[in-house]
């Protein structure tokens, strides 16, 4: 086994690990209850999914000037991603919109047994 | 003052197009109108958002001078180890949140944490609410002045705040010897609608 298939296993692995996150965060989306949880799902898995498969595609790149690219990308979705998640629960929030709670679930629940 | 913050942009928008030629590799009339347009775009676009902070940072700037503090600079060797450490704490709470989402009875417990910091300057608090909604499990909702309110979906998510650890690491960006950032008495979770003024 040459450097070349050694790469090519270590890119296999971060991208697939990559790919499994992100497939979290679209599995979260679906089943956590409330917009706040969910924005957890879907503005976070992500961070650690992209930055798995760039890293993947740079070491599959090497060094070159798509590897920069690549890097700078990292960089912007690290910016840009966690701006967009606060502005969507900011948004949330001032429009009022209440959490899901796990102790509130539970009231609820213990009054639907009592009727 | 205009006059600076015309040349200001004047810089900005030849960075900006400068950016755009080493990404671009094509170099025909083409790409290069292209890239004109979409830098002046970007310029023109935010012009009134960059008018306003580049108006307060003066302001700051010569309050500064006034008290003869010194401005709160960033420490960018401490940068080269804060980053690789935000990384780490990404890619531990990403574990720990895939295992809550994937569980079969999913065993979260939202909490609203809302909590003040001893941060030096606006950037620090920038920073610092970026840093907690890039860290699976938080979300920072809002931050007034100084004052946090974030959202954290189990109680795993909460340990990086709660022990103080992420705002340390943060305020160590500007100051050597930061004092107390966060005190534990300051942070308030509810974990219910009932008696929140949400």
């Amino acid at each position: 086994m040459d450097l070349q298939h050694l790469l090519n296993l270590l890119t296999i692995i971060l991208t697939a690990a990559g790919a499994f996150f992100l497939l979290v965060g679209s599995v979260g989306l679906l089943r956590l209850p409330d917009f706040y949880t969910r924005t957890h799902a879907t503005g976070k898995a992500d961070t650690l999914g992209i930055m798995l498969v760039i890293t993947g595609l740079i070491i599959n790149q090497g060094i070159s000037v798509n590897s920069a690219k690549l890097l700078i990308i990292v960089a912007f979705v690290g910016l840009t991603n966690p701006t967009a998640t606060n502005a969507l629960a900011r948004a949330a929030y001032h429009l009022r919109l209440k959490p899901w709670f796990k102790k509130d679930k539970q009231k609820k629940s213990e009054k639907k047994e009592k009727e | 003052m205009k006059q600076i913050f015309f040349l200001n942009s004047i810089t900005k928008f030849i960075l900006l197009f400068g950016f755009w030629l080493l990404l671009s590799g094509h170099y025909d009339v083409q790409h290069i109108s292209m890239g004109l347009f979409s830098s002046l775009f970007v310029i023109l676009f935010n012009l009134k958002l960059r008018k306003h902070y580049f108006y307060r940072e003066k302001l700051d700037e010569a309050r500064a001078k006034l008290e003869d503090v010194q401005p709160y600079r960033i420490r960018i060797g401490r940068l080269l180890y804060y980053l690789p450490w935000l990384v780490w704490q990404i890619v531990v709470a990403s574990f720990q949140v895939a295992k809550v989402v994937l569980h079969p009875k999913m065993p979260i417990d939202p909490a609203l944490m809302r909590f003040k910091t001893g941060l030096p300057n606006t950037e620090a608090r920038v920073i610092l609410g970026n840093s907690i909604t890039l860290t699976p499990g938080t979300i920072t909702v809002q931050i007034e002045d100084d004052e946090f309110l974030v959202h954290a979906l189990m109680d795993a998510s909460q340990s990086g705040i709660l022990d103080g650890s992420l705002p340390t690491e943060v305020a160590k960006l500007y100051e050597k010897k930061p004092g107390q950032v966060l005190r534990k008495e300051d942070i308030k979770i509810s974990k219910s609608n009932k008696g929140a003024e949400v």
